[in-house]
């Protein structure tokens, strides 16, 4: 029977109070806990430094990294244990993407997005696709019965 | 009088309008649109999201949730 592996995506919020080439590190750690899990990677992306809605740990920001990877069952498994071991991750959380992947399928080349915001006011003005469309104000007043 | 009847428009699903529209939860501007000021996600009823769509909104809203992107409540006075 041929092998199915599923796609999953994991956001890591590291520690903002790191260096730059601590977190650097540890993203390309990450990666390495998932190929050698037999997993791929197929894309990493760097949100950078962003306001948190609320605090964690009592920090107010934190350094978003987002990793998509592909993979038997056992990666994400063997991933988040990983991340729940390192006090340096303020938080994760994976999400599975799609199921029963032919892995034959998958492409070769690892995609790398770099969206590096390193100021706080930079990260308030985070790009968010699609905003500036119509900004439509829905009318709150519940009056309808 | 008490009864005047106002037109008004009809409510359409947004993200069946534009399919474009990204419904994730990576992308918390365009989830907020559909959170009152205190957080809370907005029913369909007055959003007019079709009920599928607001299957998808509300998970994907709770997903962002968990990973500090939208809040779970804010705390404005009044």
């Amino acid at each position: 029977m041929a092998k199915t592996w599923n796609k999953y995506e994991v956001l890591v919020l590291i520690d903002a109070d790191l260096s730059l080439e601590t977190i650097e590190g540890m993203i390309e750690r990450f990666r390495e806990i998932i190929r050698t899990n037999q997993g791929k990677v197929l894309k990493t992306e760097r949100w950078g430094l962003r306001n948190m809605a609320f605090s964690i740990k009592r920090k107010p920001k934190a350094y978003y990294a987002l990793i998509e990877f592909a993979g038997e069952g056992p990666v994400s498994t063997a991933l988040s244990h990983q991340l729940n071991l390192l006090d340096t991750v303020i938080k994760f959380q994976i999400v599975k993407l799609a199921s029963k992947i032919d892995p034959e399928t998958l492409p070769e080349v690892e995609e790398i997005i770099d969206q590096p915001i390193k100021s706080l006011e930079e990260a308030r003005t985070f790009p968010v696709r699609g905003d500036d469309e119509e900004e439509e104000e829905m009318d709150l007043d519940e009056d309808e019965e | 009088m008490a009864f005047a009847k106002k037109s008004r428009r009809r409510k359409v699903c947004r993200f069946c309008a534009n399919p474009d529209m990204a419904l994730t939860y990576k992308e918390p501007g365009i989830l907020n649109q559909f959170l009152t000021d205190r957080g809370k996600i907005v029913p369909c009823r007055i959003s007019g999201t079709c009920a599928y769509h607001q299957r998808v909104l509300a998970l994907e809203i709770k997903r962002a949730r968990n990973v500090a992107l939208l809040p779970f409540s804010s705390n404005l006075p009044g």
